[in-house]
């Protein structure tokens, strides 16, 4: 039997799509497989996200409340995950490679003397569990696997892994007991103030399910609202490539590629971007591509599910427009 | 004030990877750069010495290559650089990588105020070694930061988180990883250049070190799998729209 | 003996050659459209001491080598030719304030030269004296305190917008070029000094080019460069370090040429599949890719030579000479290559096509580098 924990992790008391997936796919795993699936919740305040976790399939569930888990810090959270972690001792603890997930996976790995591979998108069950992830952004990819002494942290890529459909069950809850930080709340790390970025629905680029790019070909930052217009109708998010970035139109947290986000949406449709060997890395896990570009020989084309030559400034609108229409007709 | 900024050698993110006969990957040949996020933390090391007075290190850990990263390092501003040299690679196991790191710096360096690295290698793209490292020195640590100012005994930053941007104040000594955005580094200049051959790389074999285990190890390496070209259409006057949109109800995204 | 490039002049290069490529490359199809001089990223070389790199310290230099400079023009040039071209002026200029200026004239002229707080020009050629310098009709009579020039500059780089140029003139037309030349340092704003309008380039065309007039200037007897009489020598001296530069310049047009073919041929297919799994492709390939390396080992042979101080005049014309002709050659198959689109604007092949052709022949044509190597040929064999 293989113990497996998954810290599920939540926003705004909601559980969160990357750790959704995760949940599922391991419920599903388990009905197979001699796993032992136990997902870790710790928050203000769980219950919307407990009954969520049941949703994904997995019944035991082991919960941390308390006011200081109200807003992120993370060595708060890593105690509480590493106290959950040293209760259960799992084999392998799994979290999303989020933000959150990414900032303390090697503290709680620190704390608990534990290994970590970060960033899979895929996984392979045979006596023990082998993790799959892209080096080289995507280049190449290595099976990785722990030492087979120590428990191993693991953060799996948003989107990434096959989509399944979990059955339902009533979770079972167990109240964790929180770590005592009296006298040591901060250490040293005092988080003074949280800035919304992103406005509106627009989900974040690395969770998002379409996204919709632009770059050079764009010519200039003032043609990006055609496609912020097309990104509202597919509840897409908006990425930019490096050279859009570099010349100022973007702000770089919405860069694709090497040296910006890497993203593994189901639909990429890149507007005005050659497909520079930098970006590539970034989106080639997108599991289909559209590509706008006036050059033929963009090297985009050679990974593009359909590509249209043409002008993106000139395609967009039209696009955007047969769009609205259509989902007037269907709705 | 000392300032120790973790500096990695990887492959140019240009390069096209191969794998030898032996499955292995192929680093023949292969172009060595500073790793991008790294040169964004060594540039805000030599400003904040530029304005404030510092002594800033440069640490690597890595094979004989890593010394060109380490001139790159003096020549940006760095005044003195330790080579742990090692033949791990780019994607050896992290936690172990932390483990060398840090006992280095609790050895001379441990007086350090500021310890300041790339947030991600964009190799192994694993991001891991610094968080290691501030529990291994006991540090706090700030992760993927866009802005950074010191404020007598601590360092205040704005990092990204998702969808958020948060305000943070670390207490000195602290651990700070920069992101791309926090500055434009500069490219060193001819007179750097010059004196960074003057500037001394300390050199430590990693067998004089104490020894870890690594947690993780790679089974194999494999390239993807190219999907191949899918289907080009030739746009005349938003011709193309209509048989996307047959496309996109084909793949169900509408 | 050994190939390798020491640690410095690999620094070097790669310096240059990022500078180059994230900070150069971008800007250049878009100046060369609008025949704009690379203000930023002159000012930016300045900034890293490249204007600089081959003068001692006190200049703002590093007393960089012949071939840590070769390598800084080769990458330069891969991204700009026009830049390079800028930065190989003040070169020359500073070469000739700094061997044969006084210590006023260094300390006037070369800081605001390397720092690209002005511009200068180095006016030789003439509407009627280009290879033949014996021709020379500038004159420069001496009265009183001053030298009167009067004649006309053609094809001066900067003469348009110069703040000082360096102008050769006769001051003894008995003694002919050898003794009876005279350089002279000009300033903007001294009377009857005044520039021809702007050429339309063919190619080069950040650079600007125009024809420096002269009409009874008075320039000081301060402002003689050198000694009376030696501007011959002084202009001969350039021309020979010059020519290891335009070398450098023309391999770097040469490689642009080479990496974008390599880069088109792999994505253009035709007859499904990419055009570089043709042979058609890959010998023109070949061929470029062998020609590229004899150049870099001339150019770097001839640079070394001047490094150890013994002559080099033999190997920088034939440095000049074949990587010249090797960028002509090389930006041709390049547009051969890149069949219709090369032939647009928006590929980098269609300006090489047109900014190698010059390589030919300024510095000396290629005619005159084949009359020098033969000379030098000849004159062993004896």
């Amino acid at each position: 039997m293989i113990n497996i924990m998954i810290y599920a992790e939540q926003t705004n008391y909601k559980l969160r799509k990357a750790s959704r997936e995760i949940l599922g796919y391991f419920s599903v795993l388990a009905q197979e497989q001699p796993l032992q699936v136990t997902a870790l919740v710790v928050g203000a305040e769980c219950n919307e996200v407990i009954k969520e976790i049941g949703r994904c399939g997995v019944r035991d569930i082991l919960v941390m409340e308390g006011q200081e888990y109200q807003t992120y810090h993370p060595n708060i959270l890593a105690q509480a995950v590493v106290q959950g972690a040293s209760d259960l001792r799992p084999d392998y603890l799994v979290l999303a490679n989020t933000a959150v997930g990414k900032d303390i996976a090697p503290r709680v790995g620190g704390k608990l003397g534990w290994g970590c591979v970060s960033d899979v998108i895929d996984l392979e069950l045979t006596d023990n569990l082998t993790f799959v992830k892209p080096i080289y952004a995507g280049k190449a990819l290595a099976q990785i696997a722990g030492n087979g002494q120590k428990p191993l942290i693991v953060t799996v890529r948003p989107n990434a892994l096959k989509a399944v459909d979990p059955s339902p069950v009533e979770p079972v809850v167990s109240k964790g007991v929180t770590p005592d930080l009296t006298g040591n709340e901060h250490l040293g790390y005092i988080l003074k103030e949280v800035v919304a970025k992103v406005t509106g629905k627009t989900p974040p680029l690395t969770e998002a399910d379409i996204i919709v790019s632009g770059g050079r070909g764009m010519k200039g930052p003032e043609n990006f609202v055609l496609l912020e217009e097309l990104a509202e109708v597919l509840g897409a998010a908006v990425g930019a490539s490096r050279a859009a970035v570099d010349a100022g139109w973007r702000e770089h947290q919405y860069q694709v590629g090497q040296t910006g986000k890497t993203v593994s949406p189901s639909l990429y449709i890149a507007c005005g971007i050659s497909g520079a060997i930098q970006h590539l890395a970034g989106m080639s896990s997108a599991r289909t591509v559209v590509a706008i570009n006036k050059d033929p020989n963009a090297p985009i084309f050679k990974i593009a599910d359909f590509g249209i030559v043409g002008d993106a400034l000139k395609i967009l609108p039209i696009l955007t427009a047969e769009l609205k229409k259509h989902l007037k007709q269907t709705q | 004030m000392k300032i120790l900024v973790l500096v990695k050698q990887t492959f140019d993110t240009e390069a096209r990877i191969t794998l030898d006969e032996k499955g292995q990957i192929c680093d023949k040949d292969v172009n060595r750069i500073t790793n991008p996020y790294d040169e964004f933390a060594l540039e805000e090391a030599v400003r904040i010495k530029e304005k404030n007075g510092a002594e800033v290190v440069a640490i690597t850990l890595g094979t004989e290559e890593g010394e060109k990263v380490l001139r790159n390092a003096l020549a940006m501003g760095a005044d003195r650089a330790i080579h742990i040299t090692s033949n791990l690679d780019g994607l050896a196991d992290s936690r172990k990588i932390a483990h060398y790191l840090s006992q280095v710096i609790k050895g001379e360096e441990a007086d350090f105020d500021l310890i300041l690295a790339g947030w991600v290698a964009v190799d192994n793209n694993a991001a891991l070694v610094p968080g290691f490292i501030s529990e291994f020195l006991q540090v706090p640590l700030a992760n993927v930061v866009t802005k950074l100012q010191l404020q007598d005994e601590m360092v205040e930053c704005e990092r990204e988180g998702d969808g958020v941007s948060e305000i943070i104040s670390l207490k000195l000594p602290a651990l700070v990883t920069v992101q791309k955005g926090i500055n434009e580094p500069r490219y060193p200049t001819m007179k750097n250049i010059m004196a960074a051959k003057k500037k001394p790389i300390k050199i430590i074999n990693i067998k004089e070190l104490q020894e870890t285990e690594p947690y993780t190890l790679v089974k194999k390496f494999y390239l993807p799998v190219s999907k191949g070209a899918g289907k080009i259409v030739v746009d005349e006057g938003g011709n193309s729209v209509g048989e996307l949109m047959a496309f996109f109800t084909e793949k169900r995204f509408i | 003996m050994d190939f390798r490039l020491n640690e410095t002049q690999e620094m070097f290069r790669d310096m240059v050659r990022n500078f180059a490529r994230k900070e150069v490359a971008p800007l250049t199809q878009e100046l060369d459209k609008k025949a704009e001089f690379p203000w930023k990223n002159y000012k930016q070389a300045a900034e890293l001491g490249i204007l600089a790199m081959t003068l001692p310290e006190e200049f703002g230099g590093v007393e960089a080598d012949s071939i840590s400079y070769a390598l800084a023009i080769e990458e330069l040039a891969w991204a700009s030719a026009s830049v390079a071209d800028s930065i190989m002026l003040v070169e020359a200029l500073t070469y000739l304030l700094h061997t044969y200026g006084t210590r006023e004239q260094q300390q006037k002229w070369i800081p605001p030269l390397v720092n690209a707080e002005i511009l200068g020009s180095f006016a030789v050629t003439e509407p009627n004296a280009g290879t033949d310098a014996a021709s020379m009709q500038t004159t420069a009579v001496l009265d009183g305190d001053c030298y009167v020039l009067n004649g006309t500059k053609a094809f001066i780089n900067n003469a348009p917008v110069a703040d000082m140029a360096i102008v050769f003139a006769v001051t003894d037309k008995e003694k002919g070029p050898r003794g009876g030349i005279t350089a002279f340092i000009v300033e903007k704003g001294m009377p009857g000094l005044s520039a021809g309008k702007p050429e339309d380039l063919l190619g080069q065309r950040s650079l600007i080019v125009g024809e420096l007039i002269m009409e009874d200037v008075r320039v000081p007897k301060e402002n003689v460069l050198g000694k009376v009489g030696e501007g011959f020598k002084m202009a001969m001296k350039c021309l020979d370090n010059g020519r290891i530069a335009i070398a450098a310049l023309a391999l770097g047009i040469a490689q642009a040429a080479l990496d974008e073919s390599i880069k088109h041929s792999k994505q253009r297919v035709q007859f499904g599949q990419p055009i570089a799994n043709f042979q058609a492709t890959q010998f023109k390939i070949a061929n470029m890719a062998t020609e590229i390396e004899a150049a870099r080992l001339l150019i770097h042979k001839a640079a070394f030579l001047k490094d150890q101080g013994v002559k080099f005049s033999k190997e920088a014309a034939m440095a000049k000479l074949f990587a010249s002709d090797l960028a002509v050659r090389a930006a041709n198959e390049a547009v051969q290559i890149h069949g219709g689109y090369g032939y647009t604007k928006d590929y980098v092949v269609e300006r090489l096509y047109r900014d190698c052709k010059i390589t030919q022949i300024y510095e000396g044509t290629n005619e005159i580098q084949r009359v020098v190597i033969a000379r030098h040929v000849y004159n062993e064999s004896e």
